[in-house]
């Protein structure tokens, strides 16, 4: 028995609301009660690249729907349109526009979704600019640089901005700017001819997102309204923030290849920041690089990740958060970076690579995260040799214990070795392994030369420190497939990873297990 | 007599309800307003007796009263992921005919959230099916001519092309 069909109209427009506009049309097949409900509901979803290249088709679908749509006096809260310019049909589009977007502000539609795009940097028709109550408009490849246009205008209700590989200048660009005060999303990518963005006066920003050209001499620089907004991603720019600016509402934070003399952002309140990755940022160091560690408060930060910042060089933080999940560093120095905080349940991972490693400072590192659950990587490195503050049994310093300790055997095997003493005066992994698996050769090599002075305890490879602290050793495999490690003896690895062929055939892996002995 | 309430700590107000096959039901009143019809009768003075709910049987109101009183709950209630889990735990459970019941209830009842929720649901029996399932799930008879169908497939085409599953026939 069919209950459907009879269910009143509003409920039948509500339920193909939810539908995509494919799903929709097709409804006008099930009987004939059905043949005309779909182009009553209050959306309607346009997008050229699900008619596979039938442009002409696609056009005249757009058109008599709109046609009926106006002509019905039908409610239309939700209009979206996805449709390039790059075909011999480009003139025609045009010409469509020209005649749709009239049509689609006198019928005060509200939602209203305009993404064009084009190859080969046309201009942008102007009809675009009288689109009054546009709320979310996609541009891509366009030039947008004509003085020609008398008003550069969009909608004042304009929501959302996003503009890919756009030609545009500042001035225009501002004017652009000036025209939407309400926009509460911008994202800006690869566009050609920006010098400046100074996006202060936009109060209720929300989403800033901004990916620079690498190829620009000078990078963009960007101003923006700190208090109402949310996420900001910055890549290949500049931008500086006054100093003490509170980012009230900032939870996400994301800067790569970020230039700054005057970025200060060590300086600056973030009372509600969740994420914070600094990628690639050299001006991170503020004006006066003092002796006292900077003390920074992050009430809310679950995620840092920080990689390849030679900006911290200079500076000693001190983070404050209480809730941090997560932090991440990468660089090719140590960074001077300690924690407060009472969470019991966070992780840290530390990559080190192509650096000359303090033990010192390493030591102090992994004493400031001792709290975490610790994933070191040292790569290629050279130890400086340093006296650490001895951690025999009459000092009573607990070393700090490493959840994975993943090394790399740059150097020459027997060297290797001083090296592996050094890093076990300052931190008892549970696990080791190692990084780069480039070479099956020296990798089997290395492992081998490990399970001698790990488990076989060959030579006097190991200090007696390390001897007589190192309980028991093992050694665990996990082939690619598998989820869990486990127990094989070394023979079972060599042959195991001895038989890949290739380059690309994804290998087994290896580690050994350490168990150290508690040192009250 | 129902008395309005000044803080929290009072006893809340209890709205009594029957459904048409007069069963009846105790609900607070700050859950039974989500629905606006109810709060209407409510607002005109009837909250004192029994509001006899015309279209609805008692085993659909107590489907649609569960997910008052859960919305009623929420934490959150401008979060949309709430607002999801919400939706997707109450709908786990509920066939097809007693969808549409709820539709049908939410509707009459004028229940916002409910309506978008359980028309929403009943888009998703129709999202990226043939033709030929929709209409034997939901009983539609397909009253078209051979030619008349295949002239309006073709009108349309792009829509019956890939990415849907095929008509069997």
């Amino acid at each position: 028995m069919d209950r459907i069909s009879d269910l009143p109209n509003d409920i039948l427009q509500r339920i193909l609301y939810f539908l995509s506009q494919k799903d929709a049309v097709r409804t006008s097949v099930l009987s004939k009660s059905w043949r005309y409900t779909w182009r009553t509901r209050p959306n309607l979803d346009f997008s050229e690249a699900t008619f596979k290249g039938k442009k002409q088709e696609f056009l005249s679908f757009v058109d008599n729907t709109l046609q009926q749509y106006h002509d019905q006096r039908l409610c239309l809260d939700e209009f979206h349109l996805r449709i390039s310019l790059d075909d011999y049909l480009e003139y025609k589009s045009v010409s469509l526009l020209e005649k749709w977007i009239p049509i689609l502000t006198t019928m005060g539609v509200k939602e209203y979704r305009l993404s064009i795009c084009t190859v080969d940097y046309n201009d942008m028709p102007s009809v675009v600019f009288q689109a009054e109550s546009l709320q979310q408009l996609h541009v891509e490849g366009f030039d947008m640089d004509r003085d020609a246009v008398p008003t550069i205008i969009l909608s004042k209700h304009l929501k959302k901005l996003h503009l890919r590989r756009v030609h545009i200048q500042g001035k225009i660009f501002r004017k652009i700017l000036s025209s939407c005060p309400l926009i509460e999303t911008m994202h800006v990518e690869e566009c050609g001819g920006l010098r400046n963005i100074k996006a202060n006066n936009l109060r209720r920003l929300k989403d800033f997102s901004f990916e620079g050209n690498d190829e620009e001499d000078e990078p963009c620089s960007i101003e923006i309204y700190p208090a109402s907004l949310e996420t900001i991603k910055i890549s290949f720019g500049k931008i500086s923030f006054d100093k003490g600016a509170e980012f009230r509402n900032l939870v996400d934070l994301d800067l790569r290849d970020v230039e700054s003399s005057r970025v200060r952002l060590f300086s600056c309140e973030f009372p509600s920041l969740r994420r914070m990755t600094l990628s690639d940022c050299d001006g991170l160091n503020e004006e006066s690089s003092s002796d006292r560690p900077r003390w920074c408060r992050f009430p809310s930060l679950e995620f840092l990740k920080i990689f390849k910042c030679g900006g911290l060089k200079e500076i000693q933080l001190v983070i404050d958060a209480p809730n941090i999940l997560n932090f991440e560093y990468g660089g090719n120095f140590i960074p001077s970076i300690s924690f407060v905080t009472n969470s019991r349940e966070w992780k840290s991972k530390i990559d080190l690579y192509k650096c000359s490693l303090s033990l010192l400072k390493l030591d102090e590192l992994l004493k400031s995260l001792s709290q975490s659950e610790i994933s070191l990587m040292i790569d290629n490195t050279n130890i400086i040799q340093e006296n650490i503050p001895v951690q025999d049994n009459g000092y009573n310093k607990p070393i700090v214990v490493v959840e994975s300790l993943n090394m790399n055997c740059g150097c020459g095997l027997s060297y290797f070795s001083s090296i592996l003493n050094d890093v076990f005066r300052i931190c008892r992994p549970r696990n080791m392994g190692y990084c780069n698996n480039d070479y099956g050769g020296s990798l089997m090599q290395f492992v081998g030369f490990m399970w001698r002075i790990l488990i076989e305890r060959q030579s006097d490879q190991l200090s007696q420190l390390v001897l007589r602290d190192l309980e028991e050793a093992s050694m665990e495999i996990k082939e690619w497939n598998e989820e869990e490690w486990h127990r094989a003896p070394l023979s079972e690895f060599l042959i195991s990873h001895g038989r890949r062929e290739g380059y690309f055939t994804p290998k087994c892996q290896s580690r050994f297990t350490l168990k150290w002995r508690e040192i009250a | 007599m129902a008395s309005p309430q000044e803080n929290d700590s009072k006893p809340e107000t209890t709205i009594t309800l029957r459904s048409n096959d007069g069963e009846i039901f105790e609900v607070p009143e700050t859950v039974a307003v989500l629905s606006v019809t109810i709060k209407n009768m409510v607002d005109d003075g009837c909250a004192g007796g029994i509001i006899p709910l015309e279209e609805v049987d008692a085993e659909t109101l107590s489907q649609v009263i569960t997910y008052l009183k859960k919305h009623a709950a929420l934490l959150d209630p401008s979060s949309e992921t709430e607002k999801d889990e919400l939706d997707a735990e109450f709908f786990s459970d509920k066939e097809f005919n007693s969808l549409l019941d709820i539709v049908n209830a939410a509707n009459y009842l004028n229940i916002k959230e409910l309506q978008d929720a359980s028309t929403k649901q009943i888009a998703k029996f129709i999202r990226n099916k043939s033709v030929s399932t929709v209409r034997k799930l939901f009983g539609i008879e397909n009253d078209y001519t051979p030619e008349e169908e295949e002239a309006l497939r073709r009108e349309h085409q792009w829509a019956h092309e890939d990415g849907v599953e095929s008509d069997e026939d």
